[in-house]
Protein backbone atom coordinates (compact mmCIF):
# COMPACT_ATOMS: atom_id res chain seq x y z
CA UNK A 1 0.00 0.00 0.00
CA UNK A 2 2.58 2.22 0.65
CA UNK A 3 4.10 1.92 -2.32
CA UNK A 4 1.12 2.22 -4.55
CA UNK A 5 1.36 5.53 -2.53
CA UNK A 6 4.40 6.91 -3.64
CA UNK A 7 3.81 5.75 -7.08
CA UNK A 8 0.63 7.66 -7.02
CA UNK A 9 2.15 10.71 -5.95
CA UNK A 10 4.79 10.51 -7.82
CA UNK A 11 2.76 10.23 -10.77
CA UNK A 12 0.88 12.80 -9.78
CA UNK A 13 3.62 15.46 -9.78
CA UNK A 14 5.26 14.02 -12.81
CA UNK A 15 1.72 14.24 -14.78
CA UNK A 16 2.18 18.11 -15.48
CA UNK A 17 -1.46 18.28 -16.65
CA UNK A 18 -2.24 18.25 -13.10
CA UNK A 19 -0.38 21.00 -11.73
CA UNK A 20 -1.34 23.25 -14.89
CA UNK A 21 -4.78 22.44 -14.27
CA UNK A 22 -4.70 23.89 -10.70
CA UNK A 23 -2.44 26.97 -11.67
CA UNK A 24 -4.82 27.47 -14.51
CA UNK A 25 -7.43 27.63 -11.93
CA UNK A 26 -5.26 29.85 -9.75
CA UNK A 27 -5.74 32.46 -12.37
CA UNK A 28 -9.29 32.21 -13.04
CA UNK A 29 -10.25 32.50 -9.65
CA UNK A 30 -8.18 35.44 -9.77
CA UNK A 31 -9.84 36.89 -12.26
CA UNK A 32 -13.24 36.14 -10.33
CA UNK A 33 -12.57 37.21 -7.19
CA UNK A 34 -11.37 40.71 -8.98
CA UNK A 35 -15.11 40.75 -9.96
CA UNK A 36 -16.18 39.78 -6.96
CA UNK A 37 -14.43 42.19 -4.99
CA UNK A 38 -15.46 44.77 -7.90
CA UNK A 39 -19.08 43.92 -7.62
CA UNK A 40 -19.03 44.12 -3.78
CA UNK A 41 -17.59 47.48 -3.34
CA UNK A 42 -20.43 49.14 -5.21
CA UNK A 43 -22.63 46.72 -3.75
CA UNK A 44 -23.79 48.80 -0.84
CA UNK A 45 -25.21 51.36 -3.12
CA UNK A 46 -26.81 48.53 -5.28
CA UNK A 47 -28.14 47.00 -1.81
CA UNK A 48 -29.24 50.84 -1.07
CA UNK A 49 -31.39 51.17 -4.07
CA UNK A 50 -32.96 47.83 -3.88
CA UNK A 51 -34.17 48.54 0.24
CA UNK A 52 -35.27 51.90 -0.92
CA UNK A 53 -37.50 51.20 -4.39
CA UNK A 54 -38.92 48.16 -2.25
CA UNK A 55 -40.14 48.29 1.42
CA UNK A 56 -38.34 50.63 3.22
CA UNK A 57 -40.07 53.53 1.63
CA UNK A 58 -43.26 52.62 2.35
CA UNK A 59 -43.60 50.65 5.59
CA UNK A 60 -41.07 52.43 7.87
CA UNK A 61 -39.35 55.70 6.57
CA UNK A 62 -37.43 56.44 8.99
CA UNK A 63 -34.98 53.77 9.83
CA UNK A 64 -32.28 55.25 7.50
CA UNK A 65 -29.60 54.74 10.18
CA UNK A 66 -30.47 51.31 11.04
CA UNK A 67 -30.60 49.67 7.77
CA UNK A 68 -27.36 52.07 6.85
CA UNK A 69 -25.48 49.46 9.58
CA UNK A 70 -26.83 46.28 8.57
CA UNK A 71 -26.07 47.09 5.10
CA UNK A 72 -22.33 47.90 5.83
CA UNK A 73 -22.05 44.86 7.86
CA UNK A 74 -23.20 42.64 4.79
CA UNK A 75 -21.18 44.51 3.05
CA UNK A 76 -17.68 44.01 5.46
CA UNK A 77 -18.64 40.16 5.55
CA UNK A 78 -19.39 39.96 1.70
CA UNK A 79 -15.96 41.29 1.16
CA UNK A 80 -13.94 39.27 2.99
CA UNK A 81 -11.13 37.22 1.94
CA UNK A 82 -13.11 33.89 3.45
CA UNK A 83 -16.68 35.11 1.93
CA UNK A 84 -15.73 35.01 -1.53
CA UNK A 85 -13.65 31.57 -1.25
CA UNK A 86 -17.00 30.04 0.60
CA UNK A 87 -18.53 31.89 -2.68
CA UNK A 88 -16.53 30.22 -5.36
CA UNK A 89 -16.20 26.73 -3.66
CA UNK A 90 -19.51 26.38 -2.91
CA UNK A 91 -21.85 25.67 -4.92
CA UNK A 92 -20.82 22.57 -6.12
CA UNK A 93 -17.53 23.83 -8.08
CA UNK A 94 -15.43 21.88 -5.81
CA UNK A 95 -16.85 18.09 -5.77
CA UNK A 96 -17.13 19.02 -9.33
CA UNK A 97 -13.16 19.70 -9.99
CA UNK A 98 -12.39 16.44 -7.24
CA UNK A 99 -14.65 13.90 -8.92
CA UNK A 100 -13.52 15.25 -12.72
CA UNK A 101 -10.20 14.79 -11.44
CA UNK A 102 -10.55 11.62 -9.86
CA UNK A 103 -11.97 10.05 -13.03
CA UNK A 104 -9.45 11.40 -15.32
CA UNK A 105 -6.94 10.11 -13.56
CA UNK A 106 -8.55 6.66 -13.20
CA UNK A 107 -8.95 6.89 -17.19
CA UNK A 108 -5.43 7.42 -17.95
CA UNK A 109 -4.16 4.66 -15.62
CA UNK A 110 -7.24 2.45 -17.98
CA UNK A 111 -6.59 3.90 -21.60
CA UNK A 112 -2.86 3.79 -21.80
CA UNK A 113 -2.86 -0.01 -20.30
CA UNK A 114 -0.99 1.37 -17.33
CA UNK A 115 -2.90 -0.08 -14.80
CA UNK A 116 -1.50 -3.39 -16.24
CA UNK A 117 1.86 -2.43 -14.84
CA UNK A 118 0.70 -1.92 -11.13
CA UNK A 119 -0.57 -5.33 -9.98
CA UNK A 120 -1.74 -9.03 -10.92
CA UNK A 121 -2.37 -10.26 -7.23
CA UNK A 122 -5.87 -10.35 -6.10
CA UNK A 123 -5.34 -8.96 -3.07
CA UNK A 124 -3.14 -6.29 -3.91
CA UNK A 125 -6.06 -5.05 -6.18
CA UNK A 126 -7.92 -3.49 -3.55
CA UNK A 127 -4.59 -1.44 -2.36
CA UNK A 128 -4.52 -0.15 -5.95
CA UNK A 129 -7.78 1.36 -6.06
CA UNK A 130 -7.68 2.75 -2.61
CA UNK A 131 -4.06 4.21 -2.82
CA UNK A 132 -5.51 6.39 -5.64
CA UNK A 133 -7.73 8.29 -2.81
CA UNK A 134 -4.24 9.74 -1.88
CA UNK A 135 -3.83 11.74 -5.26
CA UNK A 136 -7.57 12.81 -4.87
CA UNK A 137 -7.29 14.05 -1.61
CA UNK A 138 -3.77 15.88 -2.41
CA UNK A 139 -5.46 17.78 -6.06
CA UNK A 140 -8.52 18.85 -4.08
CA UNK A 141 -6.28 20.06 -1.46
CA UNK A 142 -3.74 21.83 -3.59
CA UNK A 143 -6.81 23.12 -5.45
CA UNK A 144 -8.39 24.84 -2.62
CA UNK A 145 -4.99 26.40 -1.95
CA UNK A 146 -5.21 27.95 -5.38
CA UNK A 147 -8.53 29.28 -4.91
CA UNK A 148 -7.34 31.09 -1.97
CA UNK A 149 -4.19 32.00 -3.31
CA UNK A 150 -6.55 33.12 -6.16
CA UNK A 151 -8.47 35.56 -3.77
CA UNK A 152 -5.75 36.95 -2.11
CA UNK A 153 -4.07 37.68 -5.26
CA UNK A 154 -7.26 39.28 -6.08
CA UNK A 155 -7.08 41.71 -3.12
CA UNK A 156 -3.88 42.76 -4.04
CA UNK A 157 -4.75 43.90 -7.44
CA UNK A 158 -8.00 45.56 -6.12
CA UNK A 159 -7.89 47.07 -2.48
CA UNK A 160 -6.89 45.28 0.44
CA UNK A 161 -10.11 43.40 2.46
CA UNK A 162 -9.98 41.71 5.42
CA UNK A 163 -9.51 38.03 6.03
CA UNK A 164 -12.09 37.36 8.02
CA UNK A 165 -12.48 34.98 10.70
CA UNK A 166 -9.37 32.70 10.74
CA UNK A 167 -10.89 29.87 12.54
CA UNK A 168 -13.99 29.56 10.83
CA UNK A 169 -12.40 29.42 7.49
CA UNK A 170 -9.57 27.35 8.76
CA UNK A 171 -13.03 24.81 9.80
CA UNK A 172 -14.49 25.63 6.74
CA UNK A 173 -11.61 24.83 4.54
CA UNK A 174 -10.78 21.19 6.49
CA UNK A 175 -14.54 20.42 6.31
CA UNK A 176 -14.77 20.96 2.20
CA UNK A 177 -11.49 19.36 1.70
CA UNK A 178 -13.08 16.50 3.50
CA UNK A 179 -16.44 16.56 1.65
CA UNK A 180 -14.82 17.28 -1.57
CA UNK A 181 -12.26 14.26 -1.02
CA UNK A 182 -15.32 11.66 -0.27
CA UNK A 183 -17.15 13.05 -3.55
CA UNK A 184 -13.79 12.30 -5.14
CA UNK A 185 -13.66 8.82 -3.84
CA UNK A 186 -17.30 8.07 -4.71
CA UNK A 187 -16.12 9.30 -8.56
CA UNK A 188 -13.17 6.93 -8.33
CA UNK A 189 -15.27 4.24 -7.52
CA UNK A 190 -18.26 5.20 -9.85
CA UNK A 191 -15.32 4.83 -12.95
CA UNK A 192 -14.70 1.50 -11.78
CA UNK A 193 -18.58 0.78 -12.15
CA UNK A 194 -18.43 1.71 -15.29
CA UNK A 195 -15.31 2.09 -16.78
CA UNK A 196 -16.14 4.60 -19.15
CA UNK A 197 -14.88 8.59 -18.95
CA UNK A 198 -17.23 10.84 -20.63
CA UNK A 199 -20.14 8.78 -19.21
CA UNK A 200 -18.99 9.13 -15.57
CA UNK A 201 -17.72 12.67 -15.73
CA UNK A 202 -21.14 13.45 -16.87
CA UNK A 203 -22.82 12.02 -14.01
CA UNK A 204 -20.35 13.85 -12.08
CA UNK A 205 -21.07 16.95 -13.37
CA UNK A 206 -24.81 16.55 -12.78
CA UNK A 207 -24.29 15.12 -9.15
CA UNK A 208 -22.24 17.70 -7.97
CA UNK A 209 -24.84 20.24 -9.60
CA UNK A 210 -26.87 18.78 -7.08
CA UNK A 211 -29.74 17.15 -9.71
CA UNK A 212 -29.49 13.46 -7.92
CA UNK A 213 -30.53 15.20 -5.12
CA UNK A 214 -33.46 17.01 -6.98
CA UNK A 215 -34.51 13.70 -8.30
CA UNK A 216 -34.36 12.57 -5.15
CA UNK A 217 -36.85 15.03 -3.86
CA UNK A 218 -39.19 14.60 -7.06
CA UNK A 219 -39.55 11.12 -5.78
CA UNK A 220 -40.25 12.07 -1.60
CA UNK A 221 -42.68 14.08 -3.58
CA UNK A 222 -44.30 10.93 -5.59
CA UNK A 223 -44.41 8.96 -2.79
CA UNK A 224 -46.10 11.61 -0.44
CA UNK A 225 -48.63 11.96 -3.40
CA UNK A 226 -49.45 8.46 -3.82
CA UNK A 227 -49.86 8.16 -0.46
CA UNK A 228 -46.91 5.12 0.78
CA UNK A 229 -45.42 7.76 3.45
CA UNK A 230 -46.01 11.23 4.63
CA UNK A 231 -44.67 14.48 4.65
CA UNK A 232 -43.34 14.58 8.13
CA UNK A 233 -41.79 11.04 7.76
CA UNK A 234 -39.81 12.27 4.73
CA UNK A 235 -39.00 15.74 6.30
CA UNK A 236 -38.06 13.81 9.37
CA UNK A 237 -35.39 11.95 7.19
CA UNK A 238 -34.24 14.60 4.28
CA UNK A 239 -32.73 11.89 2.91
CA UNK A 240 -30.92 14.74 -0.12
CA UNK A 241 -29.38 16.58 2.91
CA UNK A 242 -26.97 13.29 3.74
CA UNK A 243 -25.58 13.73 -0.16
CA UNK A 244 -22.25 15.26 -0.67
CA UNK A 245 -22.65 17.06 -3.39
CA UNK A 246 -25.49 19.20 -1.01
CA UNK A 247 -23.35 19.34 2.10
CA UNK A 248 -20.50 20.69 0.09
CA UNK A 249 -22.99 23.53 -1.27
CA UNK A 250 -24.69 24.14 2.11
CA UNK A 251 -21.73 24.59 4.23
CA UNK A 252 -20.99 27.74 5.23
CA UNK A 253 -18.05 30.30 7.52
CA UNK A 254 -20.99 30.20 10.53
CA UNK A 255 -22.08 26.78 9.57
CA UNK A 256 -19.77 24.06 8.74
CA UNK A 257 -21.75 21.06 10.27
CA UNK A 258 -24.61 22.31 8.15
CA UNK A 259 -27.47 19.29 9.44
CA UNK A 260 -26.91 16.19 11.48
CA UNK A 261 -25.32 14.16 11.65
CA UNK A 262 -22.33 16.85 10.88
CA UNK A 263 -20.65 17.49 7.30
CA UNK A 264 -17.33 15.95 8.92
CA UNK A 265 -19.23 11.99 9.76
CA UNK A 266 -21.14 12.46 6.31
CA UNK A 267 -17.40 12.91 4.26
CA UNK A 268 -15.90 10.22 6.81
CA UNK A 269 -19.07 7.53 6.20
CA UNK A 270 -18.97 8.45 2.69
CA UNK A 271 -15.09 7.85 1.90
CA UNK A 272 -15.65 4.63 3.84
CA UNK A 273 -18.60 3.61 1.63
CA UNK A 274 -17.25 4.39 -1.36
CA UNK A 275 -13.98 3.06 -1.00
CA UNK A 276 -15.33 -0.57 0.14
CA UNK A 277 -17.35 -0.12 -3.07
CA UNK A 278 -14.79 0.89 -4.97
CA UNK A 279 -12.13 -2.39 -3.64
CA UNK A 280 -14.92 -4.48 -3.93
CA UNK A 281 -15.93 -3.88 -7.94
CA UNK A 282 -11.46 -3.45 -8.73
CA UNK A 283 -11.02 -6.79 -7.25
CA UNK A 284 -13.68 -8.82 -8.86
CA UNK A 285 -13.38 -7.35 -11.92
CA UNK A 286 -10.79 -8.27 -14.67
CA UNK A 287 -7.92 -5.65 -14.35
CA UNK A 288 -7.86 -5.22 -18.54
CA UNK B 1 4.43 -33.22 -14.19
CA UNK B 2 7.11 -32.09 -12.05
CA UNK B 3 9.05 -30.55 -14.41
CA UNK B 4 6.54 -27.84 -15.84
CA UNK B 5 6.69 -24.51 -15.04
CA UNK B 6 3.07 -23.76 -16.00
CA UNK B 7 0.45 -26.43 -16.59
CA UNK B 8 -2.93 -25.12 -17.24
CA UNK B 9 -6.01 -27.78 -16.48
CA UNK B 10 -9.07 -27.02 -18.88
CA UNK B 11 -8.41 -22.94 -18.80
CA UNK B 12 -12.04 -21.45 -19.69
CA UNK B 13 -12.93 -18.16 -19.96
CA UNK B 14 -16.54 -17.09 -21.10
CA UNK B 15 -17.56 -13.55 -22.25
CA UNK B 16 -21.33 -13.37 -22.39
CA UNK B 17 -21.93 -17.47 -22.05
CA UNK B 18 -19.52 -17.33 -25.18
CA UNK B 19 -16.11 -19.68 -24.52
CA UNK B 20 -13.56 -17.61 -26.09
CA UNK B 21 -10.74 -20.16 -24.44
CA UNK B 22 -12.27 -23.32 -24.45
CA UNK B 23 -10.41 -25.91 -21.70
CA UNK B 24 -6.85 -25.40 -22.68
CA UNK B 25 -4.64 -27.83 -21.37
CA UNK B 26 -0.65 -26.02 -21.56
CA UNK B 27 2.45 -27.38 -20.76
CA UNK B 28 5.51 -25.13 -20.47
CA UNK B 29 8.93 -26.59 -19.18
CA UNK B 30 11.08 -24.25 -17.36
CA UNK B 31 13.83 -22.44 -19.88
CA UNK B 32 11.45 -22.59 -22.83
CA UNK B 33 10.29 -20.56 -25.37
CA UNK B 34 6.77 -21.45 -25.77
CA UNK B 35 5.06 -20.01 -29.26
CA UNK B 36 1.23 -19.51 -28.79
CA UNK B 37 -0.14 -19.47 -32.12
CA UNK B 38 -3.41 -18.83 -33.88
CA UNK B 39 -5.19 -16.42 -35.82
CA UNK B 40 -7.03 -13.19 -34.59
CA UNK B 41 -9.63 -13.45 -31.82
CA UNK B 42 -8.13 -16.85 -31.45
CA UNK B 43 -8.04 -16.63 -27.66
CA UNK B 44 -4.49 -15.72 -27.10
CA UNK B 45 -4.42 -12.45 -25.33
CA UNK B 46 -6.94 -14.14 -23.08
CA UNK B 47 -5.41 -16.84 -22.24
CA UNK B 48 -2.00 -14.38 -21.33
CA UNK B 49 -3.99 -12.35 -19.66
CA UNK B 50 -5.90 -15.16 -17.09
CA UNK B 51 -1.52 -17.00 -16.96
CA UNK B 52 -0.80 -13.17 -15.70
CA UNK B 53 -3.81 -12.43 -13.84
CA UNK B 54 -5.23 -9.69 -15.19
CA UNK B 55 -8.15 -11.92 -15.94
CA UNK B 56 -10.00 -14.80 -13.38
CA UNK B 57 -10.53 -17.77 -15.63
CA UNK B 58 -14.17 -18.71 -15.65
CA UNK B 59 -13.09 -22.74 -15.15
CA UNK B 60 -10.25 -24.62 -14.87
CA UNK B 61 -6.86 -23.63 -12.99
CA UNK B 62 -3.20 -22.32 -13.68
CA UNK B 63 -0.24 -24.29 -11.91
CA UNK B 64 2.52 -22.47 -11.58
CA UNK B 65 5.38 -22.73 -9.37
CA UNK B 66 4.67 -22.12 -5.82
CA UNK B 67 0.88 -20.02 -5.82
CA UNK B 68 2.61 -17.83 -2.89
CA UNK B 69 5.59 -15.92 -5.09
CA UNK B 70 3.97 -16.68 -8.86
CA UNK B 71 3.02 -12.99 -9.35
CA UNK B 72 6.52 -11.26 -8.85
CA UNK B 73 8.12 -14.30 -11.27
CA UNK B 74 6.05 -13.47 -14.24
CA UNK B 75 6.40 -10.18 -16.12
CA UNK B 76 3.91 -9.38 -18.99
CA UNK B 77 3.38 -7.61 -21.80
CA UNK B 78 0.06 -8.36 -22.69
CA UNK B 79 -1.26 -6.59 -26.00
CA UNK B 80 -0.32 -2.28 -25.65
CA UNK B 81 2.63 -2.06 -23.78
CA UNK B 82 1.02 0.04 -20.28
CA UNK B 83 2.51 3.29 -20.57
CA UNK B 84 1.58 6.70 -20.10
CA UNK B 85 2.29 8.76 -22.94
CA UNK B 86 2.95 12.35 -20.95
CA UNK B 87 5.92 10.78 -18.68
CA UNK B 88 9.49 9.49 -20.18
CA UNK B 89 10.39 6.34 -20.51
CA UNK B 90 12.67 6.58 -17.22
CA UNK B 91 9.41 7.64 -15.39
CA UNK B 92 7.65 4.81 -16.56
CA UNK B 93 9.54 2.31 -15.32
CA UNK B 94 10.35 4.46 -12.30
CA UNK B 95 6.30 4.22 -11.32
CA UNK B 96 5.99 0.49 -12.20
CA UNK B 97 8.72 -0.38 -9.54
CA UNK B 98 8.02 2.20 -7.26
CA UNK B 99 5.12 0.32 -6.98
CA UNK B 100 6.11 -2.95 -6.99
CA UNK B 101 8.56 -1.68 -4.14
CA UNK B 102 11.34 -2.69 -5.81
CA UNK B 103 12.77 0.83 -7.28
CA UNK B 104 16.87 1.41 -7.48
CA UNK B 105 17.50 4.06 -10.06
CA UNK B 106 20.60 1.39 -11.50
CA UNK B 107 18.55 -1.61 -12.58
CA UNK B 108 15.95 0.61 -14.10
CA UNK B 109 19.12 2.40 -16.24
CA UNK B 110 20.63 -1.55 -16.52
CA UNK B 111 16.69 -2.35 -18.11
CA UNK B 112 16.80 0.35 -20.46
CA UNK B 113 20.16 -0.15 -21.71
CA UNK B 114 19.27 -3.48 -22.34
CA UNK B 115 15.54 -2.95 -24.29
CA UNK B 116 18.15 -0.19 -26.27
CA UNK B 117 16.20 2.62 -24.19
CA UNK B 118 19.05 4.65 -22.73
CA UNK B 119 19.79 7.08 -24.62
CA UNK B 120 15.47 8.08 -25.43
CA UNK B 121 14.71 7.45 -21.54
CA UNK B 122 13.86 11.50 -21.05
CA UNK B 123 12.01 11.38 -24.03
CA UNK B 124 8.03 11.46 -23.64
CA UNK B 125 6.89 8.46 -24.68
CA UNK B 126 4.28 9.58 -26.70
CA UNK B 127 6.63 9.87 -29.57
CA UNK B 128 8.02 6.98 -29.23
CA UNK B 129 7.67 4.81 -32.43
CA UNK B 130 6.15 1.81 -32.09
CA UNK B 131 8.91 -0.32 -31.71
CA UNK B 132 10.34 2.04 -28.89
CA UNK B 133 7.03 1.38 -26.85
CA UNK B 134 7.27 -2.02 -27.47
CA UNK B 135 10.51 -2.54 -26.25
CA UNK B 136 9.78 -0.32 -23.41
CA UNK B 137 7.20 -2.63 -22.73
CA UNK B 138 9.17 -5.45 -22.18
CA UNK B 139 11.76 -3.60 -19.98
CA UNK B 140 8.45 -2.63 -18.17
CA UNK B 141 7.79 -6.38 -17.69
CA UNK B 142 11.51 -7.01 -16.87
CA UNK B 143 11.31 -4.74 -13.78
CA UNK B 144 11.63 -7.27 -10.20
CA UNK B 145 13.79 -10.09 -12.30
CA UNK B 146 10.71 -12.19 -13.50
CA UNK B 147 11.89 -15.48 -14.40
CA UNK B 148 9.01 -16.33 -16.63
CA UNK B 149 8.05 -13.86 -19.35
CA UNK B 150 4.74 -13.29 -21.52
CA UNK B 151 4.97 -11.10 -24.38
CA UNK B 152 1.74 -10.96 -26.30
CA UNK B 153 2.22 -10.53 -29.86
CA UNK B 154 4.89 -8.46 -29.39
CA UNK B 155 6.28 -8.01 -33.11
CA UNK B 156 2.90 -6.92 -33.94
CA UNK B 157 3.02 -3.79 -36.08
CA UNK B 158 6.97 -3.63 -36.29
CA UNK B 159 8.68 -2.95 -39.22
CA UNK B 160 11.35 -5.79 -40.39
CA UNK B 161 14.47 -4.07 -38.44
CA UNK B 162 12.56 -3.76 -35.13
CA UNK B 163 10.82 -7.25 -35.76
CA UNK B 164 14.86 -8.45 -35.44
CA UNK B 165 15.20 -6.29 -32.56
CA UNK B 166 12.84 -8.13 -30.44
CA UNK B 167 13.53 -11.42 -31.62
CA UNK B 168 17.51 -10.80 -30.93
CA UNK B 169 16.16 -9.67 -26.95
CA UNK B 170 14.23 -12.47 -26.47
CA UNK B 171 16.59 -14.68 -27.77
CA UNK B 172 18.95 -12.95 -25.17
CA UNK B 173 17.09 -13.23 -22.35
CA UNK B 174 16.21 -16.62 -23.15
CA UNK B 175 19.89 -17.79 -23.29
CA UNK B 176 21.80 -15.58 -20.88
CA UNK B 177 18.83 -15.27 -18.04
CA UNK B 178 17.72 -19.14 -18.73
CA UNK B 179 13.61 -16.92 -18.51
CA UNK B 180 11.16 -19.22 -19.37
CA UNK B 181 9.01 -16.92 -22.12
CA UNK B 182 5.77 -17.23 -23.69
CA UNK B 183 5.14 -15.42 -26.90
CA UNK B 184 2.36 -15.26 -29.09
CA UNK B 185 2.07 -14.29 -32.59
CA UNK B 186 -0.58 -14.96 -35.90
CA UNK B 187 2.78 -15.84 -37.70
CA UNK B 188 4.17 -18.72 -37.49
CA UNK B 189 7.08 -18.00 -39.69
CA UNK B 190 8.13 -15.71 -37.37
CA UNK B 191 7.65 -17.47 -34.50
CA UNK B 192 9.51 -20.55 -35.59
CA UNK B 193 12.72 -18.64 -35.35
CA UNK B 194 12.57 -17.89 -31.91
CA UNK B 195 10.24 -20.66 -29.81
CA UNK B 196 11.08 -24.08 -29.43
CA UNK B 197 7.45 -25.09 -28.45
CA UNK B 198 4.32 -24.73 -30.29
CA UNK B 199 0.92 -24.42 -29.23
CA UNK B 200 -1.62 -24.08 -32.07
CA UNK B 201 -4.93 -22.23 -31.47
CA UNK B 202 -7.95 -21.71 -32.89
CA UNK B 203 -11.11 -20.58 -31.98
CA UNK B 204 -9.99 -20.69 -28.00
CA UNK B 205 -9.39 -24.59 -28.48
CA UNK B 206 -5.44 -25.48 -28.12
CA UNK B 207 -5.19 -27.75 -31.50
CA UNK B 208 -2.10 -29.22 -30.94
CA UNK B 209 1.38 -28.81 -28.79
CA UNK B 210 4.45 -29.81 -30.27
CA UNK B 211 8.04 -29.36 -30.67
CA UNK B 212 10.42 -27.64 -32.62
CA UNK B 213 11.73 -30.73 -34.28
CA UNK B 214 8.25 -31.86 -34.60
CA UNK B 215 7.03 -28.92 -36.37
CA UNK B 216 10.05 -29.39 -38.42
CA UNK B 217 9.11 -32.85 -39.24
CA UNK B 218 5.64 -32.23 -39.95
CA UNK B 219 6.39 -29.78 -42.24
CA UNK B 220 9.28 -31.63 -44.21
CA UNK B 221 8.85 -32.30 -47.71
CA UNK B 222 8.14 -36.06 -47.69
CA UNK B 223 6.49 -38.72 -50.09
CA UNK B 224 2.87 -39.85 -48.64
CA UNK B 225 2.06 -43.30 -50.19
CA UNK B 226 -1.54 -44.01 -49.73
CA UNK B 227 -2.16 -47.90 -49.61
CA UNK B 228 -4.16 -50.70 -48.42
CA UNK B 229 -0.90 -53.13 -47.66
CA UNK B 230 1.16 -50.80 -45.43
CA UNK B 231 2.93 -54.10 -43.77
CA UNK B 232 3.81 -55.43 -47.00
CA UNK B 233 5.00 -52.34 -48.43
CA UNK B 234 7.16 -51.06 -45.44
CA UNK B 235 8.74 -54.72 -45.93
CA UNK B 236 9.63 -53.81 -49.25
CA UNK B 237 10.84 -50.76 -48.09
CA UNK B 238 13.02 -52.16 -45.19
CA UNK B 239 14.19 -54.86 -48.06
CA UNK B 240 15.18 -51.88 -50.56
CA UNK B 241 17.03 -49.97 -48.06
CA UNK B 242 14.61 -47.08 -46.91
CA UNK B 243 15.63 -46.87 -43.55
CA UNK B 244 13.94 -43.61 -43.02
CA UNK B 245 9.87 -43.96 -43.03
CA UNK B 246 7.03 -44.00 -40.71
CA UNK B 247 3.40 -45.86 -41.12
CA UNK B 248 1.40 -43.15 -39.93
CA UNK B 249 -2.08 -43.99 -40.43
CA UNK B 250 -3.29 -47.77 -41.16
CA UNK B 251 -2.78 -46.91 -44.53
CA UNK B 252 0.18 -44.11 -44.84
CA UNK B 253 3.10 -44.40 -45.07
CA UNK B 254 5.84 -41.56 -45.14
CA UNK B 255 8.82 -41.56 -46.53
CA UNK B 256 11.61 -38.74 -45.85
CA UNK B 257 14.32 -37.78 -47.91
CA UNK B 258 14.54 -39.51 -51.47
CA UNK B 259 12.22 -37.03 -53.08
CA UNK B 260 13.20 -37.58 -56.25
CA UNK B 261 12.71 -41.37 -56.17
CA UNK B 262 8.89 -41.05 -56.28
CA UNK B 263 8.76 -42.78 -59.97
CA UNK B 264 11.15 -45.97 -58.46
CA UNK B 265 9.35 -46.06 -55.04
CA UNK B 266 5.94 -46.39 -56.89
CA UNK B 267 7.11 -49.05 -59.36
CA UNK B 268 8.82 -50.95 -56.92
CA UNK B 269 5.65 -51.16 -54.97
CA UNK B 270 3.25 -51.68 -57.97
CA UNK B 271 5.85 -54.50 -58.92
CA UNK B 272 5.67 -56.62 -55.68
CA UNK B 273 1.94 -56.29 -55.83
CA UNK B 274 1.31 -53.82 -53.80
CA UNK B 275 -2.04 -51.52 -54.52
CA UNK B 276 -1.13 -47.70 -54.69
CA UNK B 277 -3.74 -45.21 -54.31
CA UNK B 278 -2.44 -42.41 -54.01
CA UNK B 279 1.99 -41.34 -54.17
CA UNK B 280 2.48 -37.74 -53.79
CA UNK B 281 5.08 -35.47 -51.96
CA UNK B 282 3.83 -33.68 -49.15
CA UNK B 283 4.32 -30.59 -46.99
CA UNK B 284 5.89 -27.26 -47.46
CA UNK B 285 6.15 -24.44 -45.40
CA UNK B 286 5.10 -23.43 -41.96
CA UNK B 287 2.33 -21.59 -43.39
CA UNK B 288 0.41 -24.44 -44.92
CA UNK B 289 0.80 -26.50 -42.44
CA UNK B 290 -0.31 -23.97 -39.94
CA UNK B 291 -3.26 -23.42 -41.65
CA UNK B 292 -4.20 -26.87 -42.48
CA UNK B 293 -3.97 -27.36 -38.70
CA UNK B 294 -6.58 -24.56 -38.09
CA UNK B 295 -8.64 -24.78 -41.20
CA UNK B 296 -8.54 -22.55 -43.68
CA UNK B 297 -11.62 -20.38 -42.38
CA UNK B 298 -9.49 -19.55 -39.15
CA UNK B 299 -8.96 -16.06 -40.04
CA UNK B 300 -13.09 -15.48 -40.91
CA UNK B 301 -13.99 -16.13 -37.28
CA UNK B 302 -13.00 -13.25 -35.13
N1 LIG C 1 -13.37 -8.25 -22.47
C1 LIG C 1 -13.96 -8.96 -23.45
N2 LIG C 1 -15.29 -9.02 -23.55
C2 LIG C 1 -15.90 -9.75 -24.51
N3 LIG C 1 -15.25 -10.43 -25.44
C3 LIG C 1 -13.91 -10.42 -25.42
C4 LIG C 1 -13.18 -9.68 -24.43
N4 LIG C 1 -11.87 -9.86 -24.65
C5 LIG C 1 -11.77 -10.66 -25.73
N5 LIG C 1 -12.98 -10.99 -26.19
C6 LIG C 1 -13.25 -11.87 -27.34
O1 LIG C 1 -12.53 -13.05 -27.16
C7 LIG C 1 -12.04 -13.53 -28.39
C8 LIG C 1 -10.56 -13.80 -28.25
O2 LIG C 1 -9.88 -12.60 -28.12
P1 LIG C 1 -8.32 -12.52 -27.91
O3 LIG C 1 -7.94 -13.36 -26.75
O4 LIG C 1 -7.96 -11.08 -27.82
O5 LIG C 1 -7.76 -13.14 -29.26
P2 LIG C 1 -6.30 -13.05 -29.88
O6 LIG C 1 -5.40 -12.40 -28.90
O7 LIG C 1 -5.93 -14.46 -30.16
O8 LIG C 1 -6.42 -12.27 -31.13
C9 LIG C 1 -12.38 -12.50 -29.42
O9 LIG C 1 -13.46 -12.97 -30.16
C10 LIG C 1 -12.75 -11.29 -28.64
O10 LIG C 1 -13.74 -10.56 -29.30
MG1 LIG D 1 -4.37 -10.67 -29.13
Amino acid sequence: MFNLIRMNLYRFFREKGYIAFIITLLCATLISAIAIEITAESGIEIVESVDENGQTVYNMGVADENSDITLSAAAEANTSMAEIFVEILGSGVIVMISGIFAIIYSDTERRYGFVKNLTVRKRERVAVFAAKAVPVFVFTCYTMVAVLGGVYLGSCFTYAIPFGNVNRFFAYFVVQLFVATAFGVFSLALYELIRKEVVAVIIVIFTSLGLVSKIVQLLEMGLVKVGICSEAFIEKYEISQHFLANRSAVINLSDVSAGKPCALIIAAIGIVIYLAAGMILYRKKDVV
Amino acid sequence: MKDFLLETNVLTKKYGGRAVVDQVNLHIKKGEIYGLIGPNGAGKTTIMKMIAGFATPTEGEIKLFTDKDRERRIGALIEAPGIIGNLNGFDNMKLKALAMGVYDKQSILDLLNLVGLENDRKKKTKNYSLGMKQRLGIGLALIGHPDFLILDEPINGLDPQGITEVRELVMKLSKERGMTIMISSHILEELSKVANVFGIINHGKLIKELTEEKLKAECEEKIEIVTGNTDLASSILEENNYKDFEVVEANKIHIFGNLSEVPAINRMLVMRGVDINEIHIIGSSLENYYLSCIGNGGNQNV
